[in-house]
């Protein structure tokens, strides 16, 4: 097998299920309880917060724990709300940013969405055009996950308080997070989501980093965790398994990103012969690459692929119930590039033998789809 | 006193010597839909009843019966001794919360000693001493309180009726083959085909890598949902990718859809001996899409000489919807998965084949080959 859509989800670590596995048996104690050992589970999480605010340089934040990274951009998106304030979305978000924000709009809020360049980042003139006092609150995404373009986060968050001071900014950090370096603070954003699953942890637990200045509605009633903004029995485990991944992933980040880095230029080399159309700027996330050939579908290609037991997607997996591909449609490319994209995205497991023997699979994927002549006549 | 579901049949009151033939398979037939229930079905003179079963089951039960072919109606009857007094107590004992109703009795049983139109009004007396605000209307009531007395020395009292599927019962009209490809269409077909009593079996074109996994997945899960009406549904998943690829590197592309119809034909006759179908079944309605025209239909009906049944020929789209959703396959239908037919779509296909230039392209084909290929590549889910 060999398994090319870790943007979509990633192996778990087998130190990671493990101690997920032991700590669900041995410390299950529920954190809200009044004894020493749940104690010690609040002590453990707290602990897992203070870790995770390390690795993204997060100096005056504070993080809650959800679900989801999908919850953790809904409750950005809907508990930060100004009053008469409008906010301002990129067409390049995930679907769970772009989804709210058409509920939002739904609900009579005033929303925007700011374009894409055609290299698939933010268009900054753009989002300056569109910012003003009235602004209450801006969602980029940080790496993208169709075509892994990296925004300008640091440049953004300086053109929002310039031209909207009391602009909230909010960033999807679930592509960036533990693969390329982030520095929250630095980079002025007030809310950044990460998600466990993406970095080689358990699923069922993603993060909201919150600017301690904020003072948002709750998301969730109840029992009052997390700062009695999302109440529900925390997922000690879970949180603490994604805690360690990262902590893995962090330390060898820059091996890693070399790695995914060397793969990703020996597939390009690899596959120029296909004359692959390339997705995004050459500056994007090393892990992932979106790809378009002339003349062939997507969709068909992963199900050729699938047959030799090689998996990777066409795109967002969250996309995959709606038909077409907006972010790519926002980026300006035609309707042969959106339906016969490809992305493939590499992790820390992959090796340049599977890259070759993927190259190889691949290329006789394309070349029998473009001789069936499908879409040409 | 003891509460029954009675059920009766539909068009099997027409059959003359072989009735029997019919009700015996009516009868397994609601036995089949039933069987996950703790209750027992019995027959009663003229019509069968559903008996000693859990009151909370009584709805998902009604469910169930209302889909079986066969049945007509069926009502939610109390069922008593056949005794003056027991009657009249039941009838004391009714609450009704309608404003007006009126009593029907049947005296099928010649020997209970009152008439009918007599023991309606006795009924009817005592039904009016319980219910203080209720009038009786013997032209236009809300309710009918009916009164069945039958010759099996039982009584049934029931108000509403509610229709069942109609129709004729699976298994009595032969086996048809029915080509299900994922779309709303053909779903109905085999409704309707089941509902002339016609046991179906479904064949399914797949066309992997060009279609998803998921798209065999819906075929499955429609046949799923048929399956609430046509009992032992089996589905045959055939793979068709060989032929396009075949039609599509050898021959006019504008030929696709009727050379690949006409070889969809073929293979399904073939199967259609294998099972013991003497029947193709098909979604088809006339002029609904390029290959739907009479003269496409006539070149893919020629290559067959088993019957080939369009049940849906002259219905209009949004009457084929109203069914779907009736019978619970659009929602499934309607999810965005391509079939086998959408891939290799030319740009502008035949409307109007000639045949001679139909043979010319299949001529470049080895259409045996193939066909046998195909059938080889069968895949049988039994749903």
């Amino acid at each position: 097998m060999i398994y090319f859509d870790n943007a979509s989800t990633t192996k778990i670590y087998d130190e990671v299920a493990d101690f997920v596995c032991k700590h669900s048996k041995e410390q299950f104690f529920n954190p809200s309880g009044l004894y020493a050992p749940a104690l010690e589970v609040t002590r453990q999480i707290n602990d897992a917060r203070q870790s995770l605010l390390k690795f993204l340089n997060a100096n005056n934040h504070k993080i809650l724990f959800t679900a989801s990274a999908t919850e953790a951009n809904n409750f950005a998106l809907r508990c930060f709300l100004q009053k008469n304030k409008k906010i301002l979305v990129s067409q390049g978000e995930h679907s769970c940013v772009f989804e709210t924000a058409n509920y939002l709009i739904s609900q009579g809020f005033e929303v925007e969405f700011v374009k894409l360049l055609n290299n698939g980042t933010l268009d900054l003139d753009d989002l300056e055009n569109k910012l003003d006092e009235n602004v209450g609150l801006v969602s980029c995404i940080h790496v993208s996950n169709e075509t892994g373009a990296i925004n300008d986060v640091k440049s953004i968050s300086k053109l929002v308080k310039q031209h909207s001071p009391q602009a909230i900014f909010h960033c999807d950090g679930v592509q960036a997070f533990c693969k390329i370096p982030v520095n929250v603070s630095d980079c002025g954003i007030d809310l950044y989501t990460i998600s466990s699953h993406k970095i080689h942890g358990p699923r069922g637990v993603g993060a909201l980093v919150i600017n301690k200045n904020l003072h948002p509605k709750p998301l969730i009633f109840g029992g009052g965790q997390e700062f009695g903004l999302r109440s529900g029995t925390e997922n000690s485990s879970a949180i603490l398994g994604f805690t360690m991944a990262a902590k893995k992933m962090q330390e060898n980040l820059k091996s890693n990103m070399a790695h995914v880095q060397d793969l990703k230029t020996l597939l390009i080399e690899q596959i120029q012969s296909l004359n692959p159309t390339i997705n995004g700027s050459k500056n994007s996330s090393p892990n992932i690459l979106s790809l378009s050939f002339d003349g062939v579908k997507g969709e068909i290609l992963v199900h050729m692929l699938e047959q030799e037991q090689i998996y990777v997607s066409t795109g967002s997996s969250c996309n995959s119930k709606h038909s077409g591909n907006r972010v790519l449609v926002a980026m300006g490319k035609n309707k042969q590039q959106e339906a016969g994209n490809l992305r493939i995205s590499f992790c820390e497991f992959n090796t340049k033998e599977e890259v070759l023997s993927f190259a190889h699979s691949l290329s006789e994927c394309v070349k029998k789809i473009q001789g069936l002549d499908i879409w040409k006549k | 006193m003891e509460k029954v579901i009675l059920l009766r049949f539909g068009e099997i009151f027409l059959k003359g010597d072989n009735r029997g033939f019919f009700e015996n398979m009516l009868f397994t037939n609601v036995q089949k839909a039933i069987k996950e229930f703790d209750c027992k079905l019995k027959k009663i003179a003229g019509r069968y009843a559903v008996e000693n079963y859990n009151e909370q089951d009584e709805q998902a039960i009604i469910q169930k019966l209302t889909k079986v072919f066969g049945l007509y109606s069926l009502s939610v009857a109390r069922k008593v001794k056949t005794d003056i007094d027991e009657i009249v107590n039941l009838c004391a004992k009714l609450e009704l919360t309608q404003k007006t109703f009126k009593v029907e009795v049947r005296r099928a049983d010649k020997r209970f000693p009152i008439k009918s139109t007599e023991f309606a009004a006795i009924c009817g007396e005592k039904i009016l001493m319980t219910n203080k605000n209720i009038k009786v209307d013997v032209h236009n009531p809300e309710t009918i309180v009916n009164i069945d007395i039958r010759e099996d020395g039982w009584t049934y009292m029931f108000s509403d009726i509610i229709l069942c599927a109609g129709g004729m019962p699976v298994g009595t009209s032969g086996k048809g083959l029915l080509l299900l490809s994922g779309g709303i269409d053909s779903p109905v077909a085999g409704y309707f085909m089941g509902k002339r009593g016609m046991s179906v079996e479904c064949l399914h074109f797949h066309s992997f890598p060009y279609t998803s996994e998921q798209a065999k997945d819906k075929v499955i899960r429609l046949a799923k949902q048929m399956q609430n009406y046509i009992p032992h549904l089996k589905l045959h998943i055939l793979s068709f990718t060989k032929v396009q690829e075949e039609i599509n590197r050898n021959c006019d592309r504008d030929y696709m859809i009727i050379l690949m119809r006409r070889i969809m034909m073929r293979v399904a006759e073939k199967l259609c001996k294998k099972i013991g179908a003497g029947a193709i079944l098909t979604g088809e309605s006339l002029g609904q899409v390029a290959s739907q025209t009479l003269e496409s239909i006539t070149a893919t009906n020629s290559v067959v000489t088993l019957p080939v049944f369009r049940p849906l020929v002259g219905f209009d789209k949004l009457e084929t919807i109203d069914i779907a959703k009736k019978i619970g396959t659009y929602e499934i239908s309607i999810e965005p998965y391509e079939d086998c037919c959408t891939v290799f779509l030319p740009k502008r296909p035949v409307t109007k084949p000639k045949i001679e230039n139909v043979l010319e392209q299949e001529a470049k084909l080895n259409i045996d080959k193939l066909v046998q290929d195909c059938l080889e590549s069968e895949e049988v889910v039994l749903i």
